[in-house]
């Protein structure tokens, strides 16, 4: 890793831990933990008084409280979560591919996501995937000591999910990191990761020349993986049908893991090292603003 | 087929860049990317690529050079034209000595520059049918009739421009006369027409190829005998615009003795004359001039002016005739009487004579009757000049049928006639009854025979040599070249043509559609 990605990691890290993860209250399968969450949940450390509002649950009707000041009142009590985060990272070739901020945007994705989650008090563990699902080791450390996470696998990690998957921690949240340039059906793989977990998130990390490419004339493509090669001469026509099969690629593993209960998003790579600012998952709350 | 602008087949040198656009084209760029899988849904384009060395590409690369060389071609104006609608062309070549005037700093003489026109916008077009016709003196056809340019191109060998002057005014009415109404002229000569109803009809292109160029030359050149001593004269003219030094010998090329040596300047259009005498001899005289790059123009020779006399047989069966035939030749001083070898037998019973042998036949009617009427006479004939009126009595044969050309003529019958070759066996037939006619009792009779044996001295022994080039044909300052057309049909002519331009703008298209088909047709692609 070179200095310049280790910069840009220290930066996404600062980034991430103006976040939280804001899991465990979405879904009932994390509430049974052994930490205590952000929010409010069942366990029996008080939290604070409120007043009783309909559907509370009677149990929590403080009846001191009641006969003090004869108004209802419910006390709260901290949520309980058995928070853990696994973060698989594809350790394919073209993850890293030249003259792209690709590998940059992936481990910032990571350093970023790896620091909401031990804000919201996770355990984090990460796994390469290359031709089977590498463990790594040191993901106590800041993601930019991390071994093993150099991208240059040249064969399908799809097929290795599928084939080979990680034993991930049962009821965690798992964050699925890749451009997910594979042939494999996304439902084989999303049935491998959503099997008992709290939440899958799909992260597609594409660089902008993947998204759009900017390719005009006589061009022969080399594939970064297999180095297969293809001639093409590249116009209008062409870059338009690439687009639209990228697209329908991208909306179908979209469309998959909505049927499926993941979460999917992408990142332009280019964009995403401007602030590291996961936008989609802070929309939908998944991440929150809170952090140190 | 063929085509009328051959100019526009020059862009085919295009192809050769094309094929270098191409070749550049084809060296790819390596891009790598991420993955291939969204472009192996697209089919690969045939251009460009280290494909080229495959067999998809060149089927490509073929279509669209063909495409461009139709293309080609239809703008090079693509024409048929079936044999019967060829068009007839006249083409005068000047032969007059002045086309071979060449300048100095100039290679190419204008007979140089009108064949290499003839060469490049006549002879190689296939809708021409060729006639030659050398303007000398005389017109005169070259070759056979309606040729194609190949056969015109071995016949312009003997276009040599040797004639002593060039009419070719005369030419074009030969061609106007001779020649279907609707033929085009061609003039290849070395200077432009003069205003001349003859030089202004619409199907003659006058083309001029000459250069102005300097000469000096021989203008004028007589011998004669004063007695005992002979006289020559020449005359030198300078037909420059600049003065030129005259450097000219006379000289005799037998003894090689020298008579006289100018060295002198001449002013610009003017000229020199020298006049030599010496003693009568029988060798020729020959002046020269130097330094000047015209040479046929530059040496004249003038043979002897003593003549051999001519040696006369006279075989009749009268002998008034005989006498009278003898005393002729003897009072004329230029003949012989002989018995045997004679030059002109003179006889009233046609004969078999030896080759270079002349014969006279006094042709005697059975009923002869007596000439009345006018006498026509052929002016210009050896054989009539100087012919004094007929003021005597001449019995002739009416019914005298002759073969021959008849030099003098009564209402329809000749009174005398020529005919064989002038240095072969030259007939002359008199149609005279000697016994009735009083011919001989005037002028005419010796006149008659003076001419006679003169003629013949005249073409074996002649006296004064004529100048090989005339006067006006040795001055090239009047030479000029004039706009060459590059197609001298008029428009009416292209009526001719039926175009066939069509023919490859449509199969271009249709190529330039098929080409668009496979260049954009696409593989099946990968449904995700």
């Amino acid at each position: 890793m070179d200095k310049n990605t280790q910069r840009i990691l220290e930066s996404a890290k600062a980034v991430g831990q103006r976040f939280v993860f804001n899991v465990a209250s979405r879904f009932a399968s994390m509430q049974t933990g052994e930490k205590y969450g952000a929010g409010m949940g069942s366990s029996l450390e008080f939290l604070d008084h409120r007043e009783y509002q309909p559907g509370d649950d009677i149990r929590h009707i403080d009846w001191n409280a009641l006969a003090r000041s004869d108004k209802l009142t419910v006390k709260l009590f901290r949520e309980e979560i058995s928070p853990h985060l696994d973060i698989l990272i594809d350790g394919s070739a073209s993850m890293n591919l030249d003259d792209t901020a690709k590998y940059a945007a992936l481990m910032s994705g990571v350093a970023v996501m790896r620091a909401a989650a031990l804000n919201s008090g996770y355990n984090v563990s990460a796994w390469v995937i290359k031709d089977r699902c590498e463990k790594i080791p040191e993901t106590n450390f800041d993601v930019e000591r991390w071994r093993g996470t150099d991208c240059v696998y040249a064969g399908n990690t799809g097929k290795t999910l599928v084939t080979m998957p990680p034993p991930l921690k049962p009821r965690g949240v798992r964050i699925l990191f890749s451009d997910l340039f594979w042939e494999t059906e996304p439902e084989t793989i999303l049935r491998q990761l959503i099997n008992n977990a709290a939440l899958v998130i799909i992260i597609q990390v594409v660089a902008k020349i993947d998204e759009e490419p900017d390719l005009l004339g006589n061009l022969r493509l080399v594939d970064s993986e297999s180095g297969e090669t293809l001639e093409v001469m590249a116009d209008k026509p062409i870059i338009k049908e690439y687009i639209k099969n990228f697209n329908r690629h991208r909306n179908y593993w979209r469309d998959s893991c909505t049927k499926s209960g993941a979460f999917f998003t992408h990142l332009v790579a280019e964009d995403f090292i401007k602030d590291f600012v996961p936008q989609e998952l802070l929309k939908t709350e998944i991440l929150v603003a809170g952090g140190k | 087929m063929f085509f009328l602008n051959y100019k526009a087949l020059w862009a085919t040198l295009t192809l050769i860049g094309f094929l270098g656009v191409y070749f550049f084209k084809r060296r790819s760029k390596d891009v790598k990317v991420s993955s291939l899988m969204f472009f192996s849904a697209l089919k690969t384009p045939a251009e460009g690529g280290q494909k080229l060395t495959t067999l998809q590409t060149p089927l490509i690369l073929f279509l669209e050079l063909l495409i461009v060389t139709l293309l080609i071609l239809s703008a090079a104006a693509p024409v048929m034209l079936d044999n019967n609608s060829k068009i007839p062309l006249a083409v005068i070549l000047d032969d007059s000595y002045s086309m071979t005037a060449t300048a100095k700093e100039d290679s190419k003489n204008a007979r140089h520059r009108g064949l290499e026109y003839l060469k490049n916008n006549i002879l190689n077009k296939q809708y021409y049918r060729i006639n030659l016709i050398k303007g000398g003196s005389y017109p005169e056809l070259i070759g056979r009739h309606d040729m194609t340019g190949a056969e015109a191109g071995v016949y312009l060998d003997n276009w040599r421009c040797t004639s002593k002057s060039a009419d070719l005014v005369s030419a074009v009415r030969f061609v106007k006369e001779a020649f279907d109404k609707h033929i085009q002229v061609l003039v290849i000569t070395d200077t432009p027409a003069e205003t001349d109803s003859d030089t202004q009809m619409a199907k003659l292109n006058w083309l001029a190829f000459g250069k102005p160029v300097n000469n000096l030359a021989i203008t004028g050149a007589n011998r004669y005998s004063l007695g005992k001593t002979d006289r020559c004269f020449f005359e030198y003219t300078n037909f420059s615009d600049t003065p030129v030094n005259l450097h000219a010998i006379v000289k005799s090329p037998e003894s090689n003795k020298v008579y006289d040596e100018i060295k002198t300047q001449i002013q610009p259009m003017s000229v020199r004359r020298s006049i030599i005498n010496f003693p009568e001899q029988n060798s020729e005289i020959c002046a020269e001039i130097f330094a000047d790059d015209f040479l046929a123009d530059n040496k004249l020779c003038l043979p002897s002016i003593k003549r051999e006399k001519v040696k006369v047989r006279i075989k009749t069966n009268s002998k008034y005739l005989d006498s009278l035939l003898k005393k002729t030749v003897e009072a004329l001083g230029t003949g012989v009487l002989v018995e045997k070898d004679e030059n002109i037998l003179i006889t009233d019973t046609q004969e078999i004579i030896p080759a270079n042998t002349w014969q006279m036949v006094i042709h005697k009617a059975t009923d002869s009757v007596m000439l009345s009427g006018t006498v026509a006479v052929e002016r210009e004939h050896p054989l009539c000049l100087g012919l004094p009126p007929v003021r005597a009595l001449w019995a002739v044969d009416k019914n005298f049928v002759s073969d021959g050309l008849p030099v003098l003529s009564s209402d329809d019958f000749a009174l005398l006639a020529v005919s064989g070759e002038v240095e072969k066996n030259k007939v002359v037939v008199f149609n005279m009854d000697y016994e009735y006619s009083s011919l001989h009792t005037t002028g005419f009779w010796p006149v008659l025979f003076w001419n006679y044996l003169n003629w013949y001295q005249d073409v074996f022994s002649p006296v004064n040599r004529e100048l090989p080039i005339s006067r006006e044909e040795s001055s090239f300052l009047k030479l000029k070249s004039n706009d060459l057309p590059e197609n001298i049909l008029p428009e009416s002519t292209m009526k001719n043509f039926i175009s066939v331009r069509w023919w490859f703008v449509v199969t271009a298209l249709i190529l330039i559609a098929l080409h668009q088909w496979l260049v954009t047709i696409r593989r099946p692609g990968i449904v995700y």
